[in-house]
């Protein structure tokens, strides 16, 4: 029987460690160590290649999205992956019912005007942010567009 | 997205099942709505076609929408507590809110609806149909 203690997570009680591993090892380094009420979140940069078809020379032809299209991702998406949860995150009472509001690999989206530093972490694009700067768990982070 | 009025929950309404994906699940005492889109048929079946910049507009200045997903903690704070029960809006619901900034298109590519989450003190009202109300400038 397949057990979650947060009504909004998407990420299992028996996956958490393995979803750790995972990103770890997709990073290359250990994940970085959130404080307090703060989250450490991996802001979402579209993949570069955006589709691949095979032309009337059955040629396969990939296009890609230009680079500053993705250098603009790191300022303007509000998309992104939980690293690390600080472990006095989400005891208050809001939280009550819910349990935790994201785990470690959950999608996000984010308040990017909301008390949060964004730096780069060993060339990764990340945020520091506070708890309630978070809006809410997502499926996919390819789903989210601003409008 | 015009569907059915869901006052009451006389129909059990469902983003899933609407949409065949999972909504956003908000945090704490935020709530989650989709943008009530007005028919672009008139009452006597012309369709008027919008520019991409009046739909905008209409996103812009949207303060009615129906009701998506519910944080665990909506509705549950002193400022809610002289509501009656039946008032507090239900995943399904058509309600108005304040104008707030902060809309997304939420879905896999060429199917995304125009959500929105925002605090629950921002819901005004349950309503009956969401035609009834358009914003008076």
């Amino acid at each position: 029987m397949i057990k979650n203690r947060s009504l909004t997570s998407y990420i299992e009680d028996d996956e958490e460690e393995e979803a750790k591993k995972f990103i770890e090892e997709e990073l290359g380094f250990p994940l970085p160590k959130a404080l307090g009420k703060r989250l450490i979140v991996k802001i979402y940069i579209r993949p570069e290649e955006l589709t691949t078809f095979v032309n009337n020379e059955g040629k396969t032809v990939s296009i890609y999205i230009p680079e500053i299209y993705l250098e603009n991702d790191k300022y303007s998406n509000f998309a992104a992956l939980v690293l690390s949860v600080g472990d006095q995150c989400f005891k208050g009472d809001e939280y009550k019912e819910n349990g935790p509001g994201c785990k470690v690999g959950d999608w996000i989206t984010i308040a990017r005007n909301h008390g949060g530093q964004q730096y780069f972490h060993r060339g990764v694009t990340v945020q520091n942010i506070p708890e309630d700067a978070i809006y809410d768990v997502i499926q996919d982070p390819s789903y989210v567009e601003r409008v | 997205m015009e569907g059915t009025i869901c006052f009451d929950n006389k129909e059990k309404w469902s983003f899933e099942k609407e949409y065949g994906f999972n909504p956003p699940r908000p945090l704490g005492a935020r709530i989650c709505i989709e943008q009530y889109v007005k028919s672009e048929e008139s009452d006597a079946g012309i369709k008027l076609a919008k520019s991409e910049m009046s739909k905008r507009l209409d996103v812009a200045d949207c303060i009615v929408g129906r009701v998506v997903k519910i944080g665990s903690a909506c509705f549950k704070s002193e400022d809610f507590k002289h509501w009656d029960k039946a008032d507090l809006p239900e995943v399904g619901d058509w309600v108005t809110f304040k104008i707030t900034p902060g809309w997304k298109k939420y879905g896999p590519p060429g199917k995304g609806v125009c959500v929105i989450t925002m605090f629950d003190d921002a819901i005004n009202e349950k309503i009956e149909d969401p035609s009834y109300v358009s914003r008076d400038l």
